[in-house]
């Protein structure tokens, strides 16, 4: 397998780590505001990179995996709080997939050009799309009800992509103002902002219907799957991230007479740090094939196995980070802390370890 | 030995905290701000047992680090160990 990357991949890669050097300097706090109004959602929207899966240019979906893996972990390695991938990747290829509805393609166009925030409200947490929402015709208008929980990014949402239980899966626009519609707000433990959707009698009428297709369960799944890679590609850059930090100050913290690099123990321990990591990228790279070839089988199980292994190498190189700077790894300015919180939420976002596993087995 | 107690006691802390985090499940994704119990309205989601469960797991990295860190505790175990007779 050539693992070199293309020369288009390399132009990306660069223009992104140039990017985030500029603007993630140390990790920075999250601002609180991070929608079209800001400076860096507009500069996502002209670098092109909330089109990466719309394939508005011809591209496949299969062809978008590489390039936004590599944005996913480059700005994941910058610790950036905006919620790109909840809506340039997850809500995109939602939208993309629903070819024949004229609102989703809308919507995606707009999403692309950085002017509008369309958010599909599924469970964050959970390790494959589920629809909590009821509908039921009430005149000529559809009544919804239900709770969305734990959506990243929800705050900053100009409507949310609703999937419902009619007699069958639909697929609805609801916007925020709606009366019905509840959000409650809150930050998540490595700073982001989430929020939880409370939908109480919420009327939507016929034509913000998206979709009543058929192929919406699958659809949903299939942002969900190029989802959970992205925030494995995005696990995998954070903990680079850690790793390099966690190299640095060995080399340069003295103690006993002499850098701590030079202890065998602390030696085997960023040795072992640096193992976990590349197995967590190998499983990464078995996950994004899966989704890039047709023919692969098996593509569920390969995408909760890349989750459980990622989880899994989080945890341990999380933990060792801090562990091997002591006392200043605890330090709230440092990165190595701001790492670890960072990796804990998104452990649990598209499926902990746990629940993957549970699905693993029953596949 | 003060040593072992100390390496096994923080093992142990953690991996408490750890599996109490598990058990939140989706809880344990959310930032509980300090008093944050006492007024309702601005009450994050989540069970009123979330509350402080992370922050702890959080804090509990240091247990392996501060009063001498894990690597030295180990150290002083196997000096005791393997000093000559």
């Amino acid at each position: 397998m050539n693992f070199a990357p293309t020369e288009e991949q390399a132009l990306l890669l660069d223009s992104i780590k140039r990017f985030v050097q500029r603007e993630y300097k140390d990790g920075m706090r999250p601002a609180s505001a991070m929608g079209p109004e800001t400076d860096r959602w507009r500069t996502f929207a002209d670098l092109g990179w909330l089109g990466l899966v719309a394939g508005l240019d011809g591209t496949s979906l299969a062809e978008s995996v590489q390039p936004t893996t590599i944005l996913a972990g480059e700005l994941g390695a910058g610790l950036a709080p905006e919620p790109l991938l909840q809506y340039a990747i997850l809500s995109a290829i939602v939208l993309r997939e629903l070819s024949d509805s004229p609102l989703a393609q809308l919507r995606l166009r707009e999403l692309s050009a950085g002017n509008w925030l369309p958010l599909l409200a599924c469970g964050g947490a959970q390790c494959a799309p589920e629809i909590t929402v009821t509908a039921e015709g009430f005149g000529s208008r559809y009544r919804l009800n239900g709770v969305v929980r734990r959506l990243l990014g929800a705050s900053s949402a100009h409507s949310f992509l609703v999937p419902a239980r009619l007699q069958t899966e639909v697929l609805f626009e609801l916007l925020p103002k709606t009366a019905g519609v509840t959000r409650r707000d809150f930050r998540t433990v490595d700073g982001r902002s989430m929020s939880d959707l409370v939908l109480c009698d919420a009327l939507v009428t016929p034509d913000q219907l998206i979709s009543d297709s058929a192929e919406l369960s699958a659809v949903l799944t299939r942002g969900w799957n190029h989802a959970t890679l992205a925030t494995c590609a995005e696990m995998v850059g954070v903990m680079s991230r850690a790793l390099d930090a966690t190299r640095s100050y060995l080399r340069v913290r003295r103690q006993f007479g002499r850098p701590i690099a030079e202890f065998q123990a602390l030696q085997h321990q960023v040795a072992e740090m640096f193992v976990e990591l590349e197995q967590a990228r190998s499983m990464l790279v078995r996950g994004s094939t899966a989704l890039q070839e047709p023919t692969f089988r098996g593509t569920l199980r390969q995408i909760h196995a890349m989750k459980v292994r990622v989880n899994e190498a989080a945890k341990k190189v999380g933990a060792q980070a801090i562990q091997l700077h002591g006392g200043i790894g605890m330090t709230e300015e440092y990165i190595v802390g701001r790492c670890y919180k960072r990796l804990l939420v998104d452990g649990k976002l598209f499926g902990d370890t746990r629940a993957c596993l549970a699905r693993f087995i029953s596949e | 030995m003060a040593s072992m107690l100390k390496l096994t006691g923080a093992q142990l802390m953690q991996a408490i905290s750890e599996l109490s985090v598990e058990a939140l499940e989706d809880d344990g994704l959310i930032f509980y701000p300090k008093d944050c119990l006492e007024t309702d309205e601005d009450r994050p989601p989540g069970s009123a047992y979330a509350a402080g469960v992370v922050a702890d797991a959080l804090y509990r990295r240091a247990t392996t680090i501060y009063g001498g860190t894990g690597q030295i505790q180990r150290n002083l175990i196997a000096r005791y160990l393997l000093e000559a007779e």
